[in-house]
């Protein structure tokens, strides 16, 4: 059981984070928003090791953040100046596979261990190390009170309100903070759970609620439970934690789909 | 006083038990491979449990761990890993597992590549990138039954290091396995003496270890990239050589042409002979045992190489 104490601290982290930038991804419609940043620090990551940072070093760190920078000028542009036939989604998708792309072109070139690299940036739950779970709630403290103390703002961009003085520059300070946690969190947990426990507690928040600030809390005890219940799961038929959370998401998401639908029959 | 036949049965039960005790108190080994695991039941016998956390069917680059893994190893006594970056993960979880007689530089923890003399990762001299390459050389090196011998001597040391009161049995359980495995090299090169120039290809590197072992004629492999499959094989120059004879046999693993089945249904139309070989121990078939694995191996080529004549 104390196997996955570790991981399960870690996810109700996760699941209080993401749960709430989910509620802001869903409003702005960019759902693979996060798997696009998480690429291009990645990316980064990646060049940064090739010009010899190792990947645990500032350095490597600091270019990492630098393309999730760049990609969040990205779309604070092409959002503003947003065209009705070329969705956000579709610069996102392309943004993502050219990372992906550009990455495996360099890992063909790269004289090193490439599927080791690439472990090392797509973490594992299981695997979570408490040093990095107590780094990691720091940057996710730090970001979260941004967001706190400028809730409005960044609810007035997510919700596409344009007469807000300097809305580019908030739009630009929600992708930019939100990058820099879905990298961390990648890096602790993979892609796959990292945007599970993004956008399926904010659907069976809104599911469920109306109002801001009680959604936000229903997501992280949505995150939180269907955690706990496949973790539970995992160590009960000896499964991969990663997968056995991402399925009882979807089993919640389910119910809860079911439970809203009984209500307003 | 008087003498008590019950008081008797007790004491001598106790005293039975008492001394059984350390042998049914057994050493925990978990391994990352089933080959590992072979060996280390072999030289063990008796005084050990032995746990793999893996089967020879699955891509030791890519294993998802599962909770159990890390009870395993939170629980054992020696690890013992095949090491050269190629089963990483096992890192991951001793770090999890936090167990303090098996972290890396504990007697509990053994890399079975220290004593190994290794062959260079990368052996296609055409090749223009480097793919999939291990920093620290080829890593498939149990696939040369001399480095068994290695393998099993070196766990014998931890054996006798953990448990020294067994140290008779360990010695005599290695020299046995390494007698044995010294009878069938000499039965098995024999076996395929007569194919020495006939020019083998591997699909990957991972048989490097082994046609040097056998001398056997190593022509290379298809990969361009290691690790990378078929991306980058320039099929007709591919074609081509097997047709002018640069080829005649090509060992690969099933789940390679699995994974490449386009590229294996345009080699089935040429004259190349096909070698499935079994790269690890899979419990339950014809390659259960270490040697059994080899044996199987050799079989399987020299059939190959039979009909490529």
């Amino acid at each position: 059981m104390s196997i996955l104490c570790v991981p399960f601290i870690a996810c109700a982290l996760l699941a209080a984070i993401h749960g709430y930038f989910g509620l802001h991804v869903l409003r702005r419609g960019v759902i693979f928003l996060d798997i696009a940043l998480a690429q291009l620090a990645s990316f980064g990551a990646l060049i940064g090791a090739i010009v010899g940072f190792s990947l645990g070093s500032p350095e490597g760190y600091l270019i990492s953040v630098s393309f999730t920078i760049v990609g969040a000028a990205i779309f604070t542009l092409t959002r503003s100046s947003a065209r009705r036939d070329i969705p956000q989604e579709a610069i996102i998708g392309i943004v993502y596979v050219v990372a992906a792309a550009a990455a495996i072109a360099a890992l063909s070139r790269f004289p090193g261990e490439g599927h080791h690299l690439q472990e090392m940036m797509i973490g594992n739950i299981l695997f979570v190390w408490p040093p990095d779970l107590f780094k990691t709630t720091l940057l996710y403290a730090a970001v979260g009170l941004i967001h706190w103390l400028c809730r409005r703002a960044f609810w007035a961009v997510s919700d596409g309100d344009t007469t807000l003085k300097g809305a580019k520059w908030w739009d630009f300070a929600f992708y930019a903070t939100f990058g820099i946690v879905v990298t961390s969190s990648v890096k602790l947990a993979g892609v796959l759970l990292v945007f599970m426990l993004l956008v399926a507690p904010a659907a069976a928040a809104l599911l469920l609620s109306q109002r801001r600030p009680i959604q936000v809390a229903l997501a992280w005890i949505f995150g939180t439970i269907c955690s706990g219940v496949g973790l539970v799961a995992a160590l009960r038929w000896d499964i991969p934690p990663g997968a056995a959370i991402i399925v009882t998401c979807g089993a919640g998401l389910l119910l809860t789909w079911g439970y809203s639908r009984m209500q307003h029959s | 006083m008087h003498f008590n036949k019950w008081r008797l049965f007790a004491a001598t039960t106790i005293a039975t038990v008492a001394l059984a005790m350390p042998t049914i108190a057994s050493i925990r080994i978990v391994t990352s491979t089933g080959d590992l695991a072979d060996i280390a039941k072999t030289i063990g016998q008796g005084h050990v449990t032995v746990t793999r956390l893996t089967d020879g069917r699955q891509d030791l680059h890519q294993i998802e761990a599962r909770p159990s893994m890390v009870s395993k190893i939170r629980q054992a006594d020696l690890v013992v890993v095949i090491g050269m970056e190629l089963d990483g993960w096992m890192d991951s979880i001793l770090r999890t597992a936090g167990n303090p007689r098996v972290m890396n530089g504990k007697s509990g923890y053994l890399d079975a590549s220290v004593g190994i003399k290794k062959l260079p990762a990368k052996v296609n001299p055409n090749a223009p990138g480097v793919g999939d390459v291990h920093r620290s050389g080829n890593p498939h090196y149990w696939l040369d039954p001399l480095n068994g011998i290695i393998i099993a001597d070196e766990i014998r040391d931890r054996l006798i290091q953990i448990d020294p009161d067994h140290k008779s049995d360990y010695d005599r359980n290695y020299t046995a396995f390494a007698q044995a495995i010294r009878t069938d090299m000499a039965r098995w090169k024999a076996s395929i003496a007569e194919f020495k120039d006939v020019p083998v290809l591997s699909f990957h590197s991972s048989w490097d270890y082994f046609l040097k072992a056998f001398d056997i004629r190593n022509a290379g492999t298809v990969e361009v990239y290691p690790g990378m499959g078929s991306l980058g094989v320039d099929l007709p120059t591919l074609k081509t050589r097997i047709n002018r004879g640069d080829y005649a046999v090509l060992i690969y693993e099933p789940a390679q042409a699995q994974a490449n089945s386009a590229l294996f249904k345009h080699l089935d139309s040429t004259r190349i002979r096909l070698a499935p070989l079994i790269p690890s121990v899979i419990d339950s078939s014809a390659t259960a045992t270490y040697r059994g694995l080899i044996d199987h191996n050799i079989a399987t080529l020299k059939s190959a190489l039979t009909s490529s004549r």
